[in-house]
């Protein structure tokens, strides 16, 4: 887990977390994000920036994520905030690595990219308003796999949600 | 009459037959041979007559009834003077057959139907099952590849609830994981199933890549789920927005595109497990969720969601929901809240985050690794308590990342209730959703169980 005692940084974090507000964060460190630690090329909370697959951590949300060649990733959540989301860096051939039951909800998938029993639908994060008049999120599905996306599709809605940032 | 309340159905997905009779009566007095437990049709009868003087009576000249049909369905699916429709062999005298209820005007010659056999679903046919419910009765589905849009409108009743219960090679069998039926959608428009009658209870049953919802119920339905799946669908998995009082025991939501469990008007959760969802793994409203020995994580949003409303949470583990605005328990200003015995663990942001939780009551929780902190306000007016009994202990899961979510021993026996009142009874129950396994005979569980099956 990560290392939350800021006297235990080293100078360059310490300066990093004044200049941002947070650090980079160490391979190995989870949860990957939090506030005062996030990956290096962290956005906002909807683009989370890059991190390593490791089979002790499931959830990739909004992560980019580099898998090693010959693996098996297994329930995985890889979900994006956007459709059609280049998420996943095999370093390998694309039908190196296979997914099994992952959540692959707006993920950009390669061909030769093996995927079973995986969710592989496109939504849209837009606000919309409930009964009573409060705006509420909710997911616009466009299509069931990033082959599937049109030029119309991946335009955004007006109503999208783009960017989330703390 | 009507078809009877204790009319027993088959479906079969892939090998029944669309316009089979697809039913069973076995309280009918004499009843014959059950042909509703075979993929073909017993018969498919296309000279059907309805007799001259009684509308309930039809006789056959190609094959004549017999003792044998009697508590089975008939689907009549045409000809001139008859109404279309499943009915049920009330009883046989000689080769006349009288069924439940008018079949059409009398005398009218060249029907058409079948005699028994499998329904291949709950929409298909000329007349559908689903339409042809009756409170009371119970559906059988076998575990074969199915993909249709199943839409219950009829209600059960308060000691009459239509069951509908999956099994994989026997009525009865209890299937767990992928021997339940799956209903697949294929990534079809719209809900795999939609529940509008209120008194159902559906077992053993998967719903998945449904366009929209893999469940959804509506208009007031009391409901129980036991033993389902709602998993990959393009919204929530089980939505029951505008349904008062869902019960769900041992279900599973996971990977689905918005919520995998959303409850806004009540619900009742035993044993249950959302996870790696896009949204959260279980949202709530105003009115009361009871939420026991459930599992939350990894959701890309928070682990339990809620609005100004009533929580009872007992014994679950709220784990890995990242993102720098994902809590494992996310609340504005709980009205009342209990919540005791819960892991709140390696979540992206507080283990427990509200607005204003003056309204609270939670001990004997433990809050380990949750990147922020552990409550949320900490301190001060409206902050979420701090129990006396509370840890700040690694859980130890045994395997989280395979998602067994059972604990080391940092947490045994420090749950709640300790001391009962009176004082003579002390309780050892461990903190979380499930409790440690001992290295030899497993034992000191509470309640073992299966998640998700």
């Amino acid at each position: 887990m990560r290392e939350l005692d800021h006297n235990k940084w080293t100078d360059a974090e310490r300066t990093e977390f004044s200049l941002k507000g947070w650090r980079s964060r160490r391979p190995g460190e989870w949860p990957p994000v939090c506030s005062v630690v996030r990956p290096a090329a962290y956005a906002h909370d909807l683009r989370r920036g890059v991190i390593e697959y490791d089979p002790a951590w499931r959830n990739y949300s909004n992560h980019t994520v580099r898998i090693p060649p010959g693996t098996i990733v297994r329930g995985c959540n890889f979900t994006q905030n956007q459709p059609d989301t280049d998420a996943i860096i095999i370093t390998g051939p694309p039908d190196s690595v296979t997914f099994i039951d992952c959540n692959l909800c707006n993920v950009r998938l390669r061909p030769g990219l093996i995927a079973q029993g995986c969710n592989t639908a496109q939504a849209w994060l837009v606000t919309t308003k409930d009964a009573e008049g409060k705006d509420v999120e909710d997911r616009q599905w466009v299509a069931r796999h990033s082959d599937d996306l049109t030029p119309a599709m991946k335009v955004a809605p007006v109503n999208a949600v783009l960017d989330r940032s703390f | 009459m009507a078809l009877p309340a204790t009319l027993v159905w088959e479906i079969r997905p892939t090998n029944g037959t669309a316009n089979a009779g697809g039913g069973f009566d076995p309280s009918v007095a004499s009843p014959g041979t059950d042909f509703s437990q075979q993929n073909a049709v017993q018969q498919a009868y296309t000279d059907l007559i309805i007799d001259a003087v009684t509308n309930t009576n039809i006789t056959s000249v190609a094959r004549a009834f017999s003792s044998v049909d009697v508590g089975n369905g008939i689907s009549i699916t045409g000809g001139t003077g008859f109404t279309t429709g499943i009915y049920n062999i009330r009883s046989v005298t000689g080769v006349i057959a009288t069924v439940d209820r008018a079949v059409g005007t009398t005398g009218s010659t060249g029907g058409t139907g079948d005699l028994g056999g499998a329904r291949s679903g709950f929409s298909v046919g000329t007349t559908t099952l689903q339409a042809s419910l009756v409170a009371g009765q119970k559906a059988w589905v076998k575990n074969e590849a199915w993909n249709e849009y199943v839409n219950l409108t009829v209600a059960g009743a308060t000691g009459s609830p239509i069951t509908i219960e999956g099994y994989n090679t026997a009525r009865g069998d209890n299937p767990t994981g992928a021997n339940r039926p799956l209903n697949n959608r294929a990534a079809a428009a719209g809900n795999a199933l939609d529940l509008q009658g209120t008194h159902h209870i559906l077992k053993h049953l998967r719903f998945s890549n449904a366009g929209t919802d893999g469940v959804k119920t509506t208009a007031g339905s009391v409901s129980l789920f036991v033993n389902c799946q709602s998993a990959s669908n393009g919204g929530v998995g089980f939505n029951f927005t505008n349904n008062p009082q869902a019960w769900l025991v041992n279900c599973e939501a996971n990977n689905n595109t918005s919520t995998g469990i959303a409850c806004t008007n009540g619900a009742t959760l035993v044993g249950c497990y959302a996870h790696d969802n896009t949204g959260a793994g279980i949202s709530s409203g105003t009115t009361l969720i009871d939420l026991n020995s459930c599992i939350l994580e990894a959701n890309a949003s928070h682990g339990h969601t809620m609005g100004a409303g009533y929580v009872l949470m007992n014994a679950c583990t709220l784990d890995g929901n990242t993102g720098a605005s994902a809590d494992g328990y996310n609340a504005s200003t709980p009205i009342r809240a209990i919540i005791m015995n819960t892991i709140f663990s390696n979540n992206g942001r507080y283990g427990a985050n509200v607005t204003d939780g003056d309204n609270l009551w939670a001990d004997y929780n433990d809050f380990s690794g949750n990147a922020t902190a552990a409550r949320n306000p900490a301190s001060g007016a409206g902050a979420f308590p701090t129990g006396a009994n509370d840890q700040a202990l690694d859980p130890q899961f045994t395997d989280r990342a395979a998602g067994d979510f059972s604990i080391g021993t940092n947490l045994k026996a420090l749950g709640f209730p300790g001391l009962f009142p009176g004082g003579l009874s002390t309780g050892y129950l461990d903190i979380g959703a499930v409790q440690r396994q001992e290295a030899a005979g497993g034992g000191a569980s509470r309640g073992g169980r299966i998640i998700g099956g």
